[in-house]
């Protein structure tokens, strides 16, 4: 509860965007975890994990780049 | 012998000696990575801790710790579902679920209010606290709420390599 001024607001230092890429790291590497057993395949498996969903965002980032361009 | 295998299915040959799975799947869950170690697969119970309590850690600070809390009032439109999430990373939770227990039974919240739900006010002049923490913490209450909720999210993984090891892919058939 709060009826004083407001503290100033905690905004994040860095672009938002910024902030995916730790989650992109992690996800990458433990979804790389449940499929081997070996660091060497895990890394492997991570890399490519990171390329598709890489290319996945720039698709959509294109798509809606397209559309703001054309509305 | 191993040289004229293809590499996945080397792999796929290892043996894992996954001990008592269903411990070192609550273990897993109790702790990210704790099930791993039980199994002695320490590499991965590292990896597994790092990522997923690093996820979490993240995101708690980046949320200056509102983010994690359990509360289900549908009467006040107020459901915090992604606390289901969160609470897949198991001990770091242990405080907001017994916050929110204490909350529900109207008792007073511990610690200062760490890790309870935001409190409601009764008086329209006042700003109730998750209110608050909106205004004050802006983007960084959902940027938190998002890292804390895939931190759960990846202990379900890992909860589920601890119980059944990996899902070794099957190697790719040779078109003849």
């Amino acid at each position: 509860m709060n009826n004083g001024p407001l503290e100033a607001p905690l905004a994040l230092p860095f672009n938002e965007l910024w902030y995916l890429v730790p989650l992109f790291v992690a996800i990458c590497l433990v979804f790389g975890a449940t499929r081997h057993e070996r660091w060497g395949p895990i890394l492997f498996h991570s890399v490519q994990n990171a390329r598709w969903i890489a290319l996945f965002v720039l698709v959509v980032f294109g798509i809606l780049f397209a559309v703001s361009w054309v509305l | 012998m191993s040289e004229d295998r293809p590499p996945e299915m080397e792999e796929a040959a290892l043996e894992i000696n996954l001990r008592q799975p269903g411990v070192a799947a609550l273990y897993a869950w109790l702790l990210p990575g704790a099930g791993h170690f039980y199994q002695g697969r320490i590499t991965k119970g590292i990896l597994f801790a790092v990522c997923i309590l690093g996820t979490y850690g993240i995101g708690f600070v980046l949320g200056d710790q509102k983010v994690v809390y359990a509360a289900w009032e549908p009467e006040k439109d107020h459901k915090r579902w992604q606390f289901v999430c969160q609470m897949a990373v198991g001990l770091p939770t242990f405080p907001a679920m017994i916050q929110g227990i204490r909350y529900h039974q109207d008792k007073e919240v511990l610690w200062n209010g760490f890790m309870a739900p935001p409190q409601p006010t009764h008086d329209l002049n006042t700003r109730d606290a998750l209110s608050d923490w909106n205004l004050r913490l802006n983007s960084a209450f959902e940027m938190g709420t998002l890292y804390t909720v895939i931190a759960g999210l990846l202990n379900i993984l890992a909860i589920y390599d601890a119980f059944s090891g990996p899902m070794f892919e099957a190697a790719p058939q040779r078109r003849e």
